[in-house]
């Protein structure tokens, strides 16, 4: 008798629940996000959300960073493609012509979000095609990482603030001894490096430069060939650490921490991992140096949502989730950067570190800049970029040459 | 004469051994060389396994720490999501080596044994499908994999590896059941086996060094697999040794420490293997070769 009416309570159960779940939809994130030393942070950030939100389960897919763009083309071309994307800014144009993402407009302009647009780290959010794609999640903005030990010994007080003080430095710390140069240029070919994406570009903006015109290749304009001669100055002085053709971002940040550098321009990120790993370096980080302009490239986690998931609803509210000035301060804390939404600054800057304070401190009235989710084919582009400024660096070409060599094939490319 | 005569034939057979002693002197200084460019990205790996990251890039480099490091084994062997990506390994690896010597060693004795109409056209068929780079059939895969529903499963990467490993198991197994004379089976059956009975009976103790060459050329194979396990699985319970290793390559840095011990310990299974059943492997493959 026990058994029968435990039986049928459980059916009755069962057959509550049925429509529940029937309703529940899946959504799956597809991210390098987890595995960017955050150790079970989006785990919990996933189970959080769950919780607030039954009707919606979100299944965290994490891949290296190397291959998420190739996974997020490949799944879209056989069908099983991601709802929720995470996304790197170059990647826009290429996936827009794919047809890999959805516009974002009409979500963003509705009245219940977590949070006002006008809050959002605008790079990101600049219409291509008269649409916003994607919204940021994280903001890295580019910085230049200083040893003030090497400084101090090459007979300066400060760090350099202007180009100008910035080769002067880098020569003068490449001449203390074999084996310490004054500043990295990782030129390598190599993904996911992306040579000059990390220092030359960081150093173009700070002079006032920019290297598209809306969304056609401007390579050729006069702050261009005058940012190629000032790094082509700097090898040709020794101040640039040798084998910048093969040299990674990767291997440029281990050669900071290891105290061979004198100057390293990177997000601002790695300023945890150089505190961290090499506490006894005498460290600071500085605005990279500018001739009178202050705008800096900005690198990010984006995310987007996938045209052809038949979640969308869904996949907003989990965007709309992340975005909330609560949710995107934690996740900016975990990865050590900046929030998307600048909302959650005030949140971020309580019991931050002195390196991230210092980053909000040096970016506070500056520009944030990305050109390269305008460019079309933007993987191509850059490594077109990277053979030439090569070439460049070899003594093959002069930095007029080069320039032009790009210019003309990002035409080529563009079609 | 004799007296003249002796001195001379020992002063050739002094130069002679002098000779042979050169000769051994270079082979055994090439074989140290060759040895030498082998072993050590293995010896490098242990030692980076054993630094803290700082020490990784000093210069000059250092084989030996100066203090040493546990912290990236610790990380790794206590960490649930490595456990996970080892067993994938082993599950995959293992059932792969199974099914493909089942299967493969049936295939094999087909060819070997019976001659049927198309059995050339079948064989060399076999082989020419080892000749298309595995990478242009990446796209292809993925849609049969998600089209039968074993996209990320540990299903869909055995049967992926199971194409790769087949033809290769057929062939090895082909050529090795071919140095086994045919008497064997004819005498097998008189005594009443059947030809299921005459394969397992009579040939397959004889074939041990071939199964044993095939099964550990098999089980690599699908141990270091990365493109096909990145591609097919999405999942991180799913995920195999490969796989993992490369997740520790950051966008803003690599786990220099965690990375190479857990490159050490996915290495160890295949060394500890291989270090078993070497002298089968290079008596399976030299047989399989020559007989082919």
């Amino acid at each position: 008798m026990i058994k029968t009416r435990f039986t049928a309570l459980a059916l009755a159960a069962a057959t509550a629940l049925t429509p529940l779940a029937a309703q529940a939809a899946e959504i799956e994130w597809l991210q390098w996000f987890a595995a960017e030393n955050t150790d079970g942070f989006y785990d919990e950030l996933v189970a959080d959300f769950e919780a607030k939100h039954p009707d919606i389960t979100v299944k965290l897919v994490t891949q290296p960073f190397g291959k998420v763009r190739e996974s997020i083309v490949t799944d879209n071309a056989i069908g099983v493609g991601s709802d929720v994307l995470g996304l790197n800014m170059p990647w826009t144009k290429e996936f827009l012509d794919i047809g890999i993402l959805e516009p974002l407009d009409e979500y963003l302009a509705r009245d219940d979000n977590s949070f006002a647009t006008s809050d959002l780290v605008e790079a990101p959010l600049g219409k291509i095609d008269g649409h916003t794609w994607m919204v940021p999640l994280n903001a890295f903005p580019f910085v230049m990482h200083v040893n003030m030990g090497l400084v101090r010994q090459a007979g300066f007080d400060a760090p350099p603030a202007t180009w100008e003080e910035l080769a002067e430095q880098a020569g003068a710390i490449s001449a203390l001894e074999d084996g310490i140069s004054g500043i990295g240029m990782p030129f390598s070919s190599q993904p996911p490096s992306n040579g000059p994406i990390l220092t030359f570009l960081p150093l173009l903006y700070a002079h006032g430069g920019r290297i598209m015109a809306d969304t056609t290749p401007n390579f050729d304009n006069p702050e261009v060939v005058a940012t190629l001669q000032f790094l082509k100055d700097m090898n040709d002085a020794g101040a640039i650490a040798p084998g910048a053709a093969s040299r990674t971002g990767g291997v440029d940040l281990e050669e900071f921490i290891a105290g061979r550098t004198g100057f390293m321009i990177s997000p601002g990120v790695h300023s945890s991992s150089i505190t961290s790993r090499n506490p006894e370096l005498e460290y600071t980080l500085v605005r990279v140096p500018t001739n009178g302009e202050t705008a800096y490239r900005v690198h990010g986690w984006e995310i987007g949502i996938a045209a052809d998931s038949p979640n969308k609803d869904a996949a907003w509210t989990f965007v709309n989730y992340l975005l909330s000035p609560e949710v995107n301060a934690r996740a900016a804390k975990a990865a050590n950067a900046l929030p998307g939404n600048l909302a959650a600054l005030d949140a971020v800057r309580e019991g931050a570190d002195e390196t991230l304070l210092k980053q909000m401190e040096i970016l506070s009235g500056d520009t944030p800049v990305e050109e390269m989710r305008q460019s079309p084919k933007a993987a191509a582009s850059w490594s077109v970029m990277t053979e030439e400024i090569q070439a460049m660096l070899r003594g093959d070409q002069s930095p007029e040459e080069a320039a032009a060599a790009v210019q003309a094939r990002w035409l080529d490319l563009a079609g | 004469m004799s007296d003249i005569v002796q001195p001379a034939q020992a002063t050739q057979a002094v130069n002679e051994e002098r000779r042979r002693r050169w000769r051994q002197a270079a082979i055994y200084a090439a074989l140290a060389l060759v040895t030498f460019v082998m072993v050590f990205p293995i010896l490098w790996m242990i030692s980076v396994s054993l630094k803290p990251t700082t020490e990784t890039f000093s210069l000059p480099p250092r084989l030996l720490p100066e203090t040493f490091h546990w912290d990236g084994y610790a990380k790794v062997l206590t960490d649930p999501k490595f456990r996970s990506f080892l067993i994938n390994s082993y599950v995959v690896g293992l059932a792969v080596t199974a099914l493909s010597l089942v299967i493969g060693t049936l295939a094999a004795f087909g060819f070997s044994r019976y001659r049927f109409f198309g059995d050339r056209v079948a064989k060399l068929f076999v082989i020419t499908t080892q000749m298309v780079p595995t990478i242009t059939l990446l796209i292809p895969y993925f849609g049969v994999i998600v089209f039968l529903g074993l996209y990320d499963t540990l299903w869909g990467l055995i049967l992926t590896y199971l194409t790769f490993a087949l033809p290769y198991s057929i062939v090895m197994m082909n050529g090795y059941l071919d140095t086994i004379p045919k008497d064997f089976d004819e005498a097998a059956t008189i005594d009443g086996c059947t030809p299921l009975g005459v394969l397992v009976r009579v040939l397959l103790p004889v074939a041990l060094p071939g199964i044993i060459s095939t099964a550990v050329y098999t089980f690599l194979l699908a141990w270091n697999e990365f493109l096909f396990a990145l591609a097919l699985t999405r999942s991180m319970d799913m995920r195999t040794v490969p796989v993992g290793i490369s997740m520790m390559v950051g966008e803003f840095g690599l786990k220099w420490d965690e990375m190479m011990a857990f490159s050490v310990i996915g290495s160890l299974p295949v060394l500890i293997l291989f270090m078993l059943v070497q002298r089968f492997v290079v008596g399976g493959l030299s047989a399989g070769g020559v007989k082919g």
